[in-house]
């Protein structure tokens, strides 16, 4: 993962973005994190982004404009398409899941009850991103 | 401490049923029935306890067990959806649809079971495992997270209101989600009955409904108090 680039979170809850805050902080991520609360507040940041997020992660039930409609609008966009999006949910239904694998998403991730295990779950994300990087 | 009773004539559906309580209610006693006449005999031992029943079994069903108990609560199960509208009109019957879901059947089964649970003996809403997995030692970021919760919480509860009296049932799936994320973190065990309602909100269930926001309706000021106390303590309590 290229450290100097930013990790675009779309969640709208604010306890779920402490918690994920707090895992990434432990886990020593060191990218830039940048919260917005949904789907057109993420089309907003990308917009205006001088550098595109080496990373989005996507909550999929937000108010205005939900993860998947918000995938489906950056999956038809010549350079957003390129970017690299988790799906981070409480979500266990699976038309959420076909939806948002038949947009093109990287990985789909359910969120463990406990926290130790979303920990887990945090630290493969970044191990997996880090050996993507050193592919490239 | 209550019993759970379940009437059912299918065999395979009973087999289901006692491994959905070994999995989820391990801690709740039960016992099951083949037949209305063998529960008939027996209902004298059951005043006090839950009762789950097959709408339809071979020798009576959900009708008779309402005529032979008027005044006891009643889970109804059935493969047709008709009893789902005789429950909606009786608020001491709630209904899950076959073939049962764990889910439904354990959000029916929290339904009777919590708030039976809260009035009499639970000491506390909150159960700190979880935020304490979280924070560690950090009480600075602990108190954070429970007046960050309190205050969603607060928030929650509002919308739900409101969309309940606008019958916005999108709304009051979206807040029953937070509502299950709220309960989730702060360990109150309405869980399974947040799933219920963010699944399945729709006209049919405004009884469940409107319970489900008394539920937090009620916990909240004593939630709120816990907070409180919690914050104001100097350490991390045990």
């Amino acid at each position: 993962m290229n450290k100097s680039k930013t990790i675009l979170l779309l969640e709208d809850d604010i306890v779920d973005v402490m918690t994920i805050k707090r895992a990434m902080q432990q886990l020593n991520f060191e990218n830039p994190l940048q919260v917005v609360s949904n789907g057109e507040e993420g089309l907003k940041y990308l917009e205006q982004a001088t550098e595109l997020p080496e990373l989005i992660i996507l909550d999929i039930n937000m108010p205005k404009m939900n993860g998947i409609e918000f995938l489906e609008i950056i999956k038809q966009h010549t350079l957003w398409k390129m970017i690299s999006v988790v799906v981070l949910t409480t979500s266990v239904d699976r038309q959420d899941k076909w939806n948002a694998f038949q947009s093109g998403i990287s990985g789909y991730m359910v969120k463990p009850v406990d926290y130790d295990q979303f920990k887990e779950m945090m630290d493969a994300l970044k191990k997996y991103w880090n050996f993507s990087e050193s592919l490239n | 401490m209550k019993r759970i009773v379940y009437i059912e004539d299918d065999i395979v559906d009973q087999m289901a049923f006692k491994r959905l309580m070994q999995v989820h209610f391990s801690n709740i006693p039960y016992q099951c029935y083949s037949s209305f006449s063998t529960f008939k005999a027996a209902q004298a031992q059951h005043h006090n306890d839950i009762l789950i029943t097959d709408n339809h079994l071979g020798d009576g069903g959900s009708a008779e067990l309402i005529a032979l108990m008027p005044h006891h609560k009643l889970i109804v199960v059935s493969g047709t959806s008709s009893p789902q509208f005789q429950a909606s009109a009786n608020p001491a019957i709630t209904f899950v649809a076959k073939p049962i879901a764990a889910e439904a059947l354990a959000a029916a089964l929290t339904w009777y079971a919590i708030p039976l649970a809260l009035s009499t003996s639970k000491k506390n809403y909150i159960n700190l495992s979880y935020l304490k997995q979280l924070a560690g030692d950090d009480k600075t970021f602990l108190d954070s997270i429970l007046l960050t919760s309190l205050a969603e919480l607060e928030k929650d509860l509002a919308q739900l209101q409101t969309a309940i009296a606008a019958r916005d049932y999108k709304g009051v799936k979206f807040c029953a989600h937070k509502l299950k994320s709220r309960s989730h973190v702060l360990g109150l065990g309405y869980e399974a009955r947040a799933l219920a309602v963010e699944s399945n909100a729709s006209p049919e269930l405004d009884v469940e409904i409107q319970s489900f926001y008394q539920l937090f309706q009620e916990a909240f000021e004593p939630i709120k108090n816990e907070i409180e106390a919690i914050v104001a303590a100097e350490v991390v309590p045990d």
